[in-house]
């Protein structure tokens, strides 16, 4: 005779007995009454536990989530925009800037055209290039730069808060 | 589309069909809801939770490495997420989380003569409801959803011994309100 208590019987239920113990378990089953009727109860509970109904969410729930998510790729797609077009204008600005710096140095009388100072002008170009680079980064031009990058940045920066905000603000709303 | 499964659901909505996802929800959104209900009490409260559960896995759906079902991989999201609703109100967090002699307050809780017909399957219904939230998640995922232990386990990031200690005092308990109103006499 081994005592049952209600972990064996749970176990009992579930399956879970050894094949040794489970002749035991069914043996002292089949001698007390008791024991019995412990295990006819907890078996009403695991039947009636196994009735258990899902809720049901209201009509719509779907829809709604996936508007939700529909809002969230619309702001998604307007941030990765913005932040396109932005690196567009900067790509632009810094395009034209080069540009600018080629057609000085082209325009210069000291360079000639012809094919045997082909080699002078190339060096003459990075010459000038590093020159204007030089010049660009003299003390006087950097802190100039500096402020114009600055500037640049903090606007930008100032741009994506506010579109992160209005995006944050909208989804909230939704 | 209907037939699809979850993996291939979600392989589509990777590849930019969107609106594919809508499946999943409509899969899961009961089971989950019952879950999020049985945890939080509230009905509405629950919906809300399981609609930012829905946004959530959408978003880590790249995090999901396909090493587990998807349904134990969102039940976990779920259960979390409760779990977070729950501390955040801090409703009853102790009782939430507390020893099996605390349950027993349940006993006092229901009122048989409320009850007009001795309806067995209500009565549960009514008991589960009322369970803390650990332990109603454990029944609902065990008998609802159909989960094994291993995998309730997973979702609720807790052993296999204690997801079966939770739902063996759930069962006991159960048992012991059902006899103490003598529903079991009647069923016997």
């Amino acid at each position: 005779m081994i005592p049952i208590d209600d972990e064996i019987l749970n176990q009992y239920i579930d399956g879970e007995l050894e094949p040794s113990k489970l002749n035991e378990v069914m043996e002292q089953l089949k001698s007390s009454e008791a024991d019995r009727k412990r295990l006819n109860y907890l078996q009403i509970v695991h039947r009636e536990l196994g009735k258990i109904k899902s809720s049901e969410t209201s009509s719509g729930f779907t829809e709604l989530v996936m508007s939700k998510l529909e809002k969230k790729f619309k702001v998604r797609k307007e941030d990765k925009f913005f932040i396109l077009s932005i690196s567009s204008i900067f790509l632009i600005l810094c395009l034209g800037i080069i540009i600018y710096l080629f057609i000085n140095i082209i325009s210069d009388p000291a360079i000639s055209s012809s094919v045997l100072q082909k080699v002078d002008f190339y060096i003459a170009y990075f010459t000038k290039f590093n020159e204007d680079i030089k010049e660009i980064l003299s003390p006087k031009n950097i802190s100039i730069a500096g402020s114009i990058i600055s500037f640049g940045l903090l606007t930008l920066i100032y741009f994506i808060y506010e579109e992160h905000k209005f995006g944050k603000r909208k989804l909230g709303n939704n | 589309m209907k037939n699809l499964s979850d993996l291939e659901i979600i392989d589509s909505v990777k590849r930019g069909n969107h609106s594919d996802y809508s499946l999943l929800v409509n899969r899961y959104k009961n089971k989950a809801f019952s879950l999020l209900v049985r945890m939080l009490k509230n009905q509405m409260e629950a919906e809300e939770v399981l609609q930012d559960c829905f946004v959530k896995a959408y978003n880590s759906l790249n995090n999901f490495k396909q090493q587990s079902k998807f349904s134990t991989w969102f039940y976990r999201i779920v259960y979390n997420t409760a779990l977070t609703r729950l501390s955040i109100k801090k409703r009853q967090v102790e009782n939430e989380m507390a020893s099996i002699d605390d349950l027993y307050f349940l006993e006092s809780d229901y009122n048989p003569e409320a009850t007009e017909q001795k309806d067995t399957s209500k009565f549960v219904q009514t008991m589960i409801e009322k369970l803390p939230a650990n332990y109603a998640a454990v029944v609902n995922m065990f008998y609802l959803d159909e989960m094994s232990c291993e995998e309730i386990s997973e979702a609720m990031q807790t052993s296999v011994s204690n997801v079966k200690v939770m739902l063996h005092r759930s069962r006991n308990l159960l048992r012991d309100i059902l006899v103490k109103n003598n529903y079991a006499e009647e069923i016997l």
